[in-house]
């Protein structure tokens, strides 16, 4: 038997600024692993901003390009501000990672993929959906709160 | 200096093994018809389902009393008992009426500085392991899954590891069990380094609880894993990938 695990609050408290993950909230979260697999995400709050660093893949142009500190490295993937956030599109114009900040939380749009084209994650309906690991949901200090292997 | 407590209460320490999703913990005795107690965490893991977590709970658990294994069923009826906020789970065995068990204590009678028990069998030991140590504080921290909810907590420095979850603290006067051996901080944070471990210290009224439940067989006794929070169930188990996560 299996339950959903919704509306948990993971190292972080109602009122703190937060993303929202898998219908749960958090202070962090990490997709993958770094120099070990070829997709990255790393969403965390830092002096009271929501901060990511990624690498996106876009599977039709077949290119990779790096996010550092909310910014792409390559200018192919356009960044568009918007009212309370981000998105950065692919080449073709499709969004890979999007920023949404509603009051503290934060939510996330676009689909991460992996260089084999399969979708890692993805925003729906006002959540982040994580289809495979690694990856770390929440984080304070040395501990780490969900992991998935 | 405990010899007569350990003799008497290392017989309704029980260990715990859920193959199927590779799990390995303690728990203890609690009736002589053969309810136990243990940590939720012990027979349940977290995966991904359709891009959510998922607390899936083992279909084998096997109770090993006194070396001899008998299946164990985790009495729960998740339509029924609102879900309470602690990481405890309370499993039966059935066809037994006779099993030696543990006592619970009024956990708020306990105050730093009582000498205490921790009973279980961490790594691969096949016997009861006992360690000793003091009550270091009794507080109220953030649960350790869910930060919304606050667990009441007992810190001791008497040491668990890894499979002594769900087995019993037992205070070593009355030998009575004050708290169920939750989570240690070795490996996270360098000021608990081997000092520090944690111990759930459930209410009186918690016990009462567990008590009820044993007393007239209740149906609905979801009490585990934190989340006094909405849950959905799945509806097919089978379609679960085999993506295994945990609290580190």
């Amino acid at each position: 038997m299996s339950v959903l695990m919704k509306d948990s609050y993971i190292f972080v408290q109602p009122g703190q600024k937060a993303f929202k993950i898998a219908s749960n909230f958090t202070n962090y979260l990490e997709i993958g692993a770094k120099g070990i697999t070829d997709f990255y995400l790393e969403a965390k709050v830092e002096n009271d901003e929501f901060i990511f660093n990624a690498i996106i893949y876009d599977p039709k142009s077949k290119e990779f390009c790096r996010i550092i500190n909310n910014f792409p490295e390559k200018s192919e993937f356009r960044k568009e501000m918007t009212l309370y956030g981000y998105n950065i599109f692919s080449k073709t114009g499709e969004l890979l990672l999007g920023i949404e900040a509603q009051g503290e939380i934060c939510y996330l749009k676009g689909k991460i993929y992996s260089a084999n084209g399969e979708v890692v994650a993805e925003g729906k309906d006002n959540d982040y959906l994580i289809y495979r690991g690694p990856a770390t949901i929440g984080k304070l200090g040395n501990s780490r709160g969900i992991v998935f292997t | 200096m405990y010899r007569d407590i350990v003799k008497k209460t290392t017989q309704a320490v029980v260990m715990i093994s859920c193959p199927d999703i590779n799990s390995k913990g303690s728990g203890f005795i609690i009736s002589q018809d053969g309810y136990v107690i243990t940590n939720n965490h012990v027979v349940s893991e977290l995966k991904l389902h359709q891009g959510n977590i998922c607390l899936s709970y083992s279909s084998n658990i096997i109770i090993s009393i006194n070396g001899t294994d008998s299946p164990g069923r985790l009495v729960i009826d998740p339509n029924g008992f609102p879900p309470v906020v602690y990481d405890y789970a309370i499993l039966k065995v059935e066809g037994v009426n006779d099993l030696p068990f543990l006592e619970l204590g009024n956990p708020d009678e306990v105050m730093p500085g009582d000498n205490i028990l921790c009973l279980g069998y961490p790594l691969d030991f096949k016997d009861v392991i006992v360690t000793d140590g003091i009550i270091s504080a009794v507080l109220r921290r953030p649960s350790h899954i869910n930060s919304l909810h606050q667990l009441r907590t007992v810190v001791t420095n008497a040491i668990i590891h890894f499979g002594n979850s769900g087995g019993p603290m037992i205070h070593a006067d009355s030998g009575k069990v004050v708290g169920i051996n939750t989570l240690s901080h070795e490996l996270s944070d360098v000021l608990y380094n081997r000092l520090a471990s944690w111990c759930q210290h459930p209410g009186a009224s918690d016990f009462v609880l567990i008590r009820d439940i044993v007393k007239y067989s209740l149906k609905y006794t979801y009490v585990g894993f934190n989340h006094a929070v909405s849950i959905e169930h799945v509806a097919n188990d089978a379609a679960m990938p085999n993506l295994k996560g945990g609290i580190k």
